[in-house]
């Protein structure tokens, strides 16, 4: 548990020196490529040491410690369509919060782990690890579209990648949910396990997702505040779904002494 | 009087409020479940109506957000159904391309897909039974009443796990595999059951819920399975719902692509 808590945070001093760098001035902001990327490779090994130590069961409350690799890979694949030329601004704009909204709830991770929960045999379902990993997908989609709403809170021309990113993460969601559901069903019988209360706020997260879209569809809002709804829906998402898998605080220097 | 009541329940702000005030509503009831799961657990068992005048009437605090969902569910319900019959309508009354209409009708495909998800988990709530105490040992059996369904357990054939990679789980039991005999209408057959494998026999369902031992050797001696049986006719109809959703969805997808291409 140790080395994983290590590696973790490695990642979150990675993306600390990515955002460091993202925010420099002029051409010196791409110096934030290399560090993001590393960090991304550094949240794939935490990934599969999370898996592993759980593997055929689902790792317990690792949805919002898994999603940061993700993260940078959707992000930078919003990344790569950007006009410099029309729109200079808003990439690094947006780059700057990906590594902002990745790193954020990579130092939850780090100051507050809840990975010290055995997992249980019933999260064998292929449901559950489906729920798992479509939520994860979901949220990186759902920041990336935070993170180019905040490009579009600066006056950039963003608001068509908003809404793409936001309608994929809302797929995601829903998929994630309905596993969700098809694992209580075949694991308790029911619809709902209320046992766990984290479900009510995957639900009340999917819900405000479904009035931001129709926001959007139904043109009620100014581009402004629909910029806005997205940027407030991804801190919904760190603190809605990401409280629940934080854990009482740890030192992280005291977990490296450790782990020496 | 009625056309004016329709047109006002069309309105999506008004879809936009209630979404907006359920999500609020469901992050207060997080707080309150979290404390207070002990309340709301045993409407997996009651049902909804009985948990309503037990365990809902007698904590009306912790459970004033549970009453406000139903309340904004219902108001969200009768909305959607207007606003999505009245597109509808509207869609198929200017006669679109043949191949271009199931891209239209997909959000309401959706939006329909969650009414029938809703009915369902209603009348889950409402109209299924549900037996928790059922425990078997080896060798016994009991029969369902009004099912026709015997159910008898034989023992354990165990996958164990093996190896540290998990900490504390060398020589667990990851797969009971419970050896059960089914009686069903004058026919006898052997099933296995698993935690998320139920079996399913004269419309009920049989879900493993616990077992001993969960090491060889352990237990203490215990040796059983304990069930939850479960007749829940209405699962069929929450499960088509969500079929429906990823149906919606996927042509959703599939049509914006499809006009992307149409433009180019």
């Amino acid at each position: 548990m140790e080395t994983s808590r290590l590696v973790l945070a490695i990642e979150a001093l990675l993306l600390l020196f990515a955002l460091i760098a993202a925010s420099l001035p002029g051409r010196a902001n791409r110096a934030a490529a290399a560090p993001w990327l590393l960090a991304a490779a550094a949240g794939v090994v935490y990934a599969g040491m999370r898996y592993r130590a759980s593997w055929p069961m689902t790792p317990m409350f690792a949805g919002s410690v898994l999603h940061p690799p993700l993260l940078a890979v959707l992000g930078a694949l919003s990344l790569r369509g950007s006009d410099p030329q029309n729109d200079p601004g808003g990439a690094p704009v947006a780059r700057r919060w990906l590594i902002a909204f990745g790193l954020a709830a990579t130092l939850a991770g780090v100051f507050f782990p809840k990975d010290f929960y055995l997992p249980m045999i019933k999260t064998t379902s292929p449901y559950a690890h489906g729920a798992l990993l479509f939520g994860s997908l979901a949220r990186a989609c759902l920041f990336v579209a935070g993170a180019w709403g905040c490009a579009a809170l600066r006056g950039h021309d963003a608001m068509p990648r908003v809404f793409r990113w936001m309608v994929w993460g809302f797929g995601f969601w829903t998929l994630s949910l309905f596993s969700g559901e098809m694992w209580s069903y075949t694991g308790w019988g029911v619809p709902m396990v209320w046992e766990d209360a984290s479900t009510l706020t995957a639900i009340g997260t999917w819900l405000f997702y479904v009035g931001v879209i129709h926001l959007y569809l139904g043109g009620l809002s100014s581009r402004r505040t629909r910029a806005a709804m997205s940027v407030l829906g991804a801190v919904l998402i760190l603190a809605l779904n990401g409280g629940p898998d934080m854990g009482p605080f740890v030192d992280p220097l005291a977990v490296a002494g450790g782990a020496r | 009087m009625m056309l004016r009541a329709w047109h006002s329940l069309r309105s999506i702000r008004l879809t936009v409020a209630l979404c907006f005030l359920l999500a609020a509503d469901l992050a207060l009831g997080y707080l309150s479940l979290r404390e207070n799961l002990e309340i709301f657990e045993p409407m997996s068992r009651t049902g909804l109506l009985e948990w309503i005048d037990t365990y809902g009437a007698a904590n009306p605090r912790h459970a004033a957000w549970f009453f406000a969902m139903l309340a904004l569910l219902g108001c969200l319900a009768v909305n959607t159904f207007v606003c999505t019959t009245d597109r509808v309508l509207y869609i198929l009354a200017r006669g679109h391309a043949r191949r271009e209409l199931p891209f239209r009708l997909a959000p309401h495909l959706m939006h329909y897909a969650v009414l029938v998800i809703l009915a369902g988990y209603l009348c889950s709530y409402l109209f299924s039974t549900s037996d928790t105490g059922r425990a078997l040992r080896p060798g016994e059996r009991f029969s369902l009443p009004g099912a026709g369904v015997t159910v008898a357990f034989h023992g354990f054939r165990a996958e164990v796990f093996r190896g540290d990679r998990v900490d504390a789980f060398d020589g667990y039991v990851i797969r009971p595999n419970a050896q059960m005999t089914i009686g069903d209408g004058g026919k006898e057959y052997s099933a296995v059951l698993n935690f998320n494998e139920p079996i399913r026999a004269g419309g009920v369902g049989i879900h493993l819920n616990d077992f001993q031992p969960r090491r060889s050797g352990g237990g203490a001696g215990h040796n059983y399975i304990r069930l939850i049986v479960r007749r829940d006719p209405s699962a069929v109809v929450y499960r088509l719902g969500m079929a429906m959703f990823v149906l919606g969805l996927a042509l959703y997808f599939h049509g914006r692509n499809f006009r992307k291409k149409e433009v180019a």
